[in-house]
């Protein structure tokens, strides 16, 4: 088998999948059940493979002639990898907790086989290798995603899918709009080759950087495009986690990273002042998140606030530029993306198996769940940055590289914004294991005597916080997140000289 | 083989279909889908033709171009017939599930049929003319077969405008030829005739186009149309009278401006009435009205000579085409099982029905815009073109578009995807009628992905 | 060698952390709860066998972390090993048989993890990941009982200590990145944790409230974390003299008032959390001494280290025999307080004393300033008496109080500190010079001090009793000057009435819009409307056809 054709397959497997799936019918739950599993599996065995051959030196590349003069590229090179391995294992944790969640529940081949498309744009958004593929795939996942929020049918959720339709769809035309100023100066965008950019900043290239900013903006829910984010967790648990974690939002900071380092080069941007709008954006994100979330009492709300500021750090990594804080950017994508998944599995387990979605009702509820809660503490701590949990080890570089380059108020940010993290964490902590649960709070589903929920709604958080956990334990060794993205950092810097 | 042999064929074909149902009633339906096949093998062949050998022109009878009656193909023609083809085909296969074998609805639908295909393969004005007016008294016969009282009030209006548009057309062509001499379109570009020709050809297409302000009649007829009569109306008909337009601005280019203009106005007030309206059917045809004002603005730009634009109107023309037989079709479906069309009432009767949702959904993508559809890959030329000429305005036009078009559209989803019971009392669908809606689909999302064939036909030049 | 020694280094915090966590585990808590001294182990074999300098580098941890064993903090690490190793032991019989004495243990072998790891750790990321596991894992063991004085303590104890931590974390950064200007933020995250004015605010309600184990560490051996910082990463060069006159004004104010608030205090725990806060001041003080003489750095951090050391020892004692009294101790227990409390005022021949004499000496030295020094010194020393005079009033057991022979580790426990802190000074390098300088200055200098203080609070007690020797200072002082403010968490109550009519005059406007545009529409579509359309089409063709050519 031709190595180029490694990259369609990563993209076809899942596609594949969630073909096969939709036609599954409603009551063969072994069949489908083997038809997610067997292809989660797969592609991360794929992806394993592509990891060796990438540190081994190869490259894998295909390319396919769509329009005339116009390819669409998927490529294999280290930051392509970073972002497919975290969708990969995210996509087969996110099943696992997905069936046993979804367990009675309807429509489940429908639910299943929008997931794998949805895993299928997100491969093709991590492989891409040109701008318009990029946008075709950024496109798809918007369409992928929209019945998984609609999925319960209320009419809450399909408001709030109305309202990520309309978020979207424009930050998608907003970002077609920007492509096709961009490439109409610099002809098409190869992302390994970068955009052959006039000398001079000329008002067309800087306000396609502002339109691609803006259409990306809309999915990494930077300020202030970010309103469709709290309103979508209406939907089911699974698709909360894989909307924060896996796909949405990170495909909007990955793609944000791929403008910054591989359509313009820091170099350029900074010459025109886009990286300073870009912090701007960020800080403002973060600041606003944070306080956003002070006042929620919803969980998952609150955890979606959490998100808009978290996923700026990534884009702030990429403003602050340096070599350092751009590590940092890159591995909180990864970082992010566990510690965030382990938090809505929690909150999905405290919903289903006792009814709570409100903060002010979880009293106590470390005593009746205490593994669910402690995945929460994990995850929560590594949100506040408390070492040893990963998301210190992202901020620890974002602080350094934002004094590397002498911008020291990054830092005084970043201090700020731990703060407001530990200032709406820790009370759900504070009331989780220190205060005695209220008699008749919970609508009790578990069993007692046994596990506290359905092992399938355990281990996937389990799994997620121990590697969030060992990724920051571990970082200084070869095998971290840490390390590859400093690989990747290293790959970037070699693109725009 | 003569190229023009099977362009012949696909004009000509329907016209002997339409004389044998004529002769013999109760094989119409048979007969009809059989020159439905054979107008798609025509079409497929012309295109084939086309691609391999280039444009090509003859004159019946062997007169010289100026005098003779003149047939022309090029890779523009040839993608406007092979629209003209498949969704004829669809039409054909929904109406032998909608009508009975004794129904006006063949023989004027197979006469409408010949007289689209022979102004997809005119290249002399007069000719053009006469197929327009042919295609103009059909389609609006066609309108009134529903039979209330509505639709026989449309009807009427329809032809009214219709001949009123082919007789300003008509002046025009006569003041062309008092000036030049020649009917054929060629040698009109050549010479180019006086400004009151293009002006007068123009504003009657334009009417018959129901290009913003002219659009009045276009709702009521499309929407109040039996069902699969719609979706020839508003897919086909109306790009006859397109296809003619770009004609004449090529003979007119100075006029040019003036569509963009129309345009932007066709594209902002069709989608405002589309948000606004309470039925199905009048939603889509209000579509209709603003994707024609894109097919204007798009129109300007190819004829001014921006690059990829001519590629962006002939798929923007051929998507269009299917994705509004999908939709027309569907919602002729929907009012197959709920006997009425107010909307969203009637959404309740699409619950059950997936085969209608995917075909409204994925038509509604291609409406839109949105990848991988083929509107996709149309909005992508157009709006390369536009930031290529630097026209700001209408690329801002071109993107924003699509998301009101969105917007109008997700009115037709979001009621059926409500996951509430089906309404009790729905009339059985026979199954043809879902998936010939589908089929139309189904083929404009394949034609976001197999476009490079494409490039080539239409850079083919007459 | 060297992978033993890495082994070792890491198992400081390791073994502590996983015995800590084990205790999660249902099944495992009677064998945690059992096994109090165990996890100090490794701590005590470094201190004991590694080599003084030793350094062991583990890459793969964190951001590449690298140990270290420095000469001067091994008897430090070895004091605070011992107190951890004990005040395990102390907790056995102290808390047994209480609910949620697993909760207890996961907490305090967490901090325990921090704590010793932090000593030996010399990268900014590992000194700062243990830091905040001590500080983090010590807010479980102030809320541990539960009351409510104890959650409003543990709620001003974790927003200071958070302050502290995100400060900390900026000024490490700064460290690491090499760029001096953010030390300040590194000295305001140590000065929140070694208690020093006016941060000091959270000790006296954080130090009491705990249970007295938790207490022992958190006097004798957590708050020393922020003299370690300190010695770990001094200010940068040109800065250290600024810095040193701030820490000593800071520390020597600390130091007395500290002391006079404490003899306000009616609880034997909250007086020697105060006086936690003014030894502190002391040691800070000649810490910032030795930074603005660095001549005299040598000799001073030294003493600074050996007064920390003797502290330790005898701040464990303190607390652990107030906890010895609590659960029924007898006479032994009354005669080791009264003992500990005496080493603490600076008994000669004792630990204090010796730990006093090492600090005279080289502030003697000092070419200016060194008569305020040593009157300062002798001015702590009499206030400090006077409070172990105070703390013996508040803590002499009632005769009403019989509860039963005390638990054995309990006394075990106590009675093995008590022991170290009369013995480590006679054989241990430093202490054992101290207190020959002490004895060799002539008896009667040394103990007038002491007796002058010992009248005074006899004095005091006579006057006052058992009420405060003084205004009645509320433990935690300064904050009963801040307006009362609790951190609320809650969803803002729905703005319901704007929200609504938000709503209603947007569908109000959509009607009228929609109305709008249907009279249009019919309008345009009827016959009149078309022709004016067609004439004004017919208009605009020919106008910009004319424009055009």
């Amino acid at each position: 088998m031709s190595p180029a054709l490694l990259p369609p397959i990563a993209v076809a497997i899942p596609l594949i999948a969630g073909l096969l799936i939709f036609h599954v019918p409603e009551e063969r739950h072994g069949l489908r059940t083997a038809l997610n599993l067997g292809a989660a599996l797969a592609k991360l065995a794929l992806v394993v493979v592509l990891l060796f051959g990438v540190v081994g030196g190869a490259t894998y590349e295909a390319a396919l002639n769509w329009l005339p003069g116009r390819d669409l590229i998927l490529r294999v090179d280290a930051l392509a990898l970073l972002f497919l391995a975290l969708s990969s294992l995210l996509w087969l944790l996110t099943t696992v907790y997905a069936i046993a969640y979804l367990e009675g529940g309807s429509h489940r081949s429908r639910f299943f086989g929008f997931f794998s498309l949805c895993v299928a744009a997100t491969a093709g958004i991590a492989l891409a290798g040109n701008l318009l593929t990029f946008l075709l795939f950024y496109e798809l996942l918007t369409l992928a995603t929209w019945p998984l929020v609609i999925h319960r049918g209320t009419a809450e959720a399909r408001r709030a899918g109305a309202v990520y339709l309309r978020y979207t769809l424009s930050g998608g035309v907003v970002l077609l709009a920007g492509i096709v100023l961009l490439e109409s100066v610099t002809g098409p965008v190869d992302f390994a080759i970068g955009a052959a950019l006039p000398a001079q900043a000329g008002p067309a290239v800087v306000i396609a950087f502002a339109l691609m900013l803006a259409g990306l903006g809309v999915k990494a829910a930077l300020v202030p495009l970010h309103g469709w984010l709290p309103r979508a967790m209406v939907a089911p648990a699974p698709v909360s986690a894989l909307l924060h974690a896996v796909a949405v939002v990170k495909a909007g900071a990955f793609g944000i990273i791929r403008l910054v380092h591989d359509v313009y080069g820091p170099a350029y941007l900074a010459a025109f002042g886009g990286l300073n709008v870009l912090m701007g954006l960020s800080v403002a994100t973060i600041l606003w998140g944070s306080w956003r979330a002070l006042s929620q009492d919803d969980l998952k709300r609150r955890l979606a606030y959490s998100t808009v500021c978290q996923v700026s750090y990534i884009a702030l990594g990429m403003a602050v530029a340096g070599p350092v804080a751009v590590v940092g950017g890159l591995v909180h994508l990864v970082h992010q993306g566990l510690m965030k998944i382990t938090l809505f599995f929690a909150a999905g387990n405290l919903a289903e198996t006792l009814e709570v979605h409100r903060i002010s009702r979880m009293d106590g509820v470390g005593q009746r769940m205490p593994l669910t809660m402690g995945v929460f503490t994990v995850g929560a701590l590594g949100m506040i940055g408390v070492p040893p949990v990963a998301g210190f080890v992202s901020k620890w570089y974002l602080g350094a590289g934002a004094i590397a380059v002498e911008h020291p108020e990054i830092l005084g940010i970043l201090v700020l914004s731990s703060l407001l993290n530990a200032a709406y964490f820790l009370p759900i902590l504070h009331r989780a294991w220190f205060r005695p649960p209220r008699a008749g709070e919970w609508r009790d589903h578990g069993r007692p005597g046994r596990l506290e929920t359905h092992w399938m709604l355990l281990l996937p958080p389990l799994i997620t916080a121990g590697t969030a956990l060992a990724a920051g334990l571990f970082a200084g060794s070869e095998v971290s997140p840490l390390s590859w993205a400093q690989r990747v950092a290293e790959a970037l810097g070699h693109g725009h000289d | 083989m003569n190229p023009l042999l099977p362009a012949l064929v696909a004009a000509l074909l329907p016209l002997v279909g339409s004389i044998l149902v004529w002769l013999v009633p109760s094989w119409s339906r048979a007969l009809a889908v059989v020159t439905a096949a054979g107008v798609l093998v025509a079409a497929l062949g012309v295109v084939n033709r086309v691609a391999l050998d280039g444009a090509a022109m003859m004159t019946l009878g062997g007169w010289p171009e100026t005098l003779g009656i003149g047939i022309a193909v090029d890779g523009v023609g040839a993608l406007f017939l092979l629209a003209s083809a498949v969704v004829g085909l669809a039409a054909t296969a929904y109406g032998a599930g909608y009508f009975p074998a004794r129904h006006p609805f063949w023989t004027l639908w197979l006469l409408l049929w010949a007289a689209l295909n022979a102004v997809f393969i005119t290249a002399d004005a007069f000719n053009a003319y006469v197929a327009l007016e042919l295609a103009g008294l059909t389609a609006a016969v066609l309108v009134t077969l529903g039979g209330e009282r509505d639709a026989m009030a449309a009807g009427l209006r329809y032809l009214l405008v219709s001949l009123v548009g082919a007789t300003l057309y008509l002046a025009g062509v006569a003041v062309a030829y008092t000036a030049t001499g020649t009917l054929s379109l060629n040698a009109l570009m050549a010479d180019s005739p006086p400004m009151m020709a293009g002006v007068l050809a123009l504003g009657g297409l334009a009417l018959k186009a129901a290009l913003f302000p002219l659009h009045g009649w276009l709702p009521p007829a499309h929407a109040r149309a039996p069902g699969p009569v719609s979706a020839i109306l508003s897919a086909l008909v109306v790009k006859a009278a397109l296809y003619l337009a770009w004609r004449w601005l090529e003979v007119a280019p100075v006029a040019a401006e003036a569509f963009i203009l129309l345009g932007i106005g066709a594209v902002i007030w069709g989608s405002l009435q589309a948000l606004r309206v309470g039925r199905l059917k009048a939603i889509i045809a209000w579509s209709t009205v603003a994707q024609m004002g894109y097919l204007a603005v798009g129109l300007a730009l190819a004829v001014e000579g921006a690059a990829g634009a001519a590629m962006g109107v002939a798929w923007l023309a051929l998507t269009h085409a299917l994705a509004k037989g999908a939709a027309f079709l569907g919602a002729a479906s929907v009012v197959r099982a709920a006997g009425h069309d107010r909307w969203p009432l009637a959404a309740a009767h699409l619950r059950n029905r997936p085969v209608l949702v995917l075909a409204f959904g994925l038509a509604a993508a291609s409406l839109a815009g949105l990848p991988p559809s083929g509107g996709f890959v149309a909005k992508w030329y157009l709006l390369d073109a536009a930031m290529g000429a630097e026209r700001w305005l209408l690329a801002a036009v071109i993107a924003g578009g699509g998301l009101l078009s969105a917007a109008y559209l997700y009115r037709i989803l979001h009621p059926a995807l409500d996951p509430r019971p089906g309404a009790e009392a729905s009339h059985p669908v026979p199954p043809v009628l879902e998936w010939s809606a589908l089929g139309l689909a189904l083929l404009v999302t394949a034609f976001g992905v197999v476009v490079p064939w494409a490039r080539d036909l239409v850079g083919v030049a007459a | 060698m060297a992978m033993i020694e890495t082994l070792i280094f890491v198992l400081i915090p390791a073994l502590p952390l996983v015995w800590g966590l084990l205790a999660l585990w249902p099944p495992a808590r009677r064998l945690v709860a059992a096994g109090g001294a165990l996890p100090a182990f490794p701590a005590l074999v470094a201190a004991a066998l590694l080599p003084a300098g030793a350094t062991a580098s583990s890459p793969w941890l964190l951001l590449g972390t690298e140990w270290v064993l420095e000469p001067g903090l091994r008897a430090l690490l070895a004091a605070s090993a011992l107190v951890w190793a004990m005040a395990g032991l102390h907790a056995r019989g102290y808390l047994a048989g209480q609910p949620g004495r697993w909760r207890f243990d996961v907490f305090f072998h967490l901090a325990m993890a921090g704590n010793l790891g932090l000593l030996v750790a010399a990268d900014p990321a590992a000194f700062y990941t243990l830091f905040a596991l001590m500080s983090l894992a010590s807010y479980g063991l102030v809320v541990h009982t539960g009351t409510e004085a104890a959650r409003r303590a543990g709620r001003i104890y974790l927003i200071m200590a958070l302050i502290g931590e995100v400060a900390l974390l900026a000024g490490l950064l700064g460290v690491a990145t090499g760029q001096p200007a953010f030390w300040p933020a590194l000295a305001l995250g140590l000065a929140i944790k070694a208690g020093v004015i006016p941060l000091h605010v959270w000790l006296p309600l954080a130090h009491p409230v705990a249970p007295v184990p938790a207490s022992a560490v958190l006097s004798a051996a957590m708050i020393k974390a922020g003299l370690v910082g300190w010695l770990r990463f001094p200010p940068p060069a040109g800065e250290a003299e600024f810095w040193g006159m701030v820490l000593v004004s800071l520390g020597a104010v600390g130091a007395l008032a500290a002391a006079g608030v404490g003899l306000t205090q009616r609880r034997p725990k909250e007086v020697l959390a105060y006086s936690s806060v003014s030894q502190m001041g002391v040691m800070v003080a000649a810490l910032g001494a030795a930074w603005t003489q660095p001549g005299l750095a040598v000799p001073l951090q030294a003493a600074v280290i050996a007064y920390a050391v003797h502290h330790a020892l005898t701040k464990g004692t303190l607390f652990l025999v107030v906890g010895w009294l609590d659960r029924g101790g007898g006479m032994v227990a009354r005669a080791v307080l009264v003992v500990s409390a005496l080493v603490m005022a600076g008994l000669p021949v004792t630990g204090g004393a010796a730990a006093k004499a090492l600090l005279k000496e080289p502030l003697a030295r000092l070419p200016e300033g060194a008569g305020l020094a040593a009157a300062l010194l002798t001015v702590s020393a009499l206030a400090t008496t006077t409070l172990m005079v105070r703390l013996w009033v508040v803590a002499r057991p009632r005769r009403e109080r019989a509860t039963g022979p005390a638990p054995r580790s309990v006394a075990v426990a106590t009675m093995a500190v008590a022991l170290a802190m009369l013995v480590v000074p006679l054989v241990w390098g430093p202490l054992a010079g101290g207190m020959a300088a002490s004895v060799g200055k002539g008896l009667l200098e040394t103990t007038a001090p002491l007796l002058l203080a010992v009248v005074l609070g006899a004095w005091l007690f006579r006057l006052r009793g058992e009420a405060p020797w003084g205004p009645a200072v509320p433990p935690g002082d300064l904050l009963a000057l801040s307006p009362q403010w609790r951190f609320r968490v809650g969803a803002r109550g729905p703005q319901a009435g704007r929200a609504s009519r938000a709503r209603r005059w947007i569908s109000q406007a959509a009607a009228m819009v929609s109305g709008g545009l249907r009279r249009t529409e019919a309008r345009m579509a009827a016959w009149g409307g078309l022709g004016l359309a067609l004439g004004v089409v017919l208009l605009l063709l020919t106008a910009v056809a004319v424009t055009g050519r």
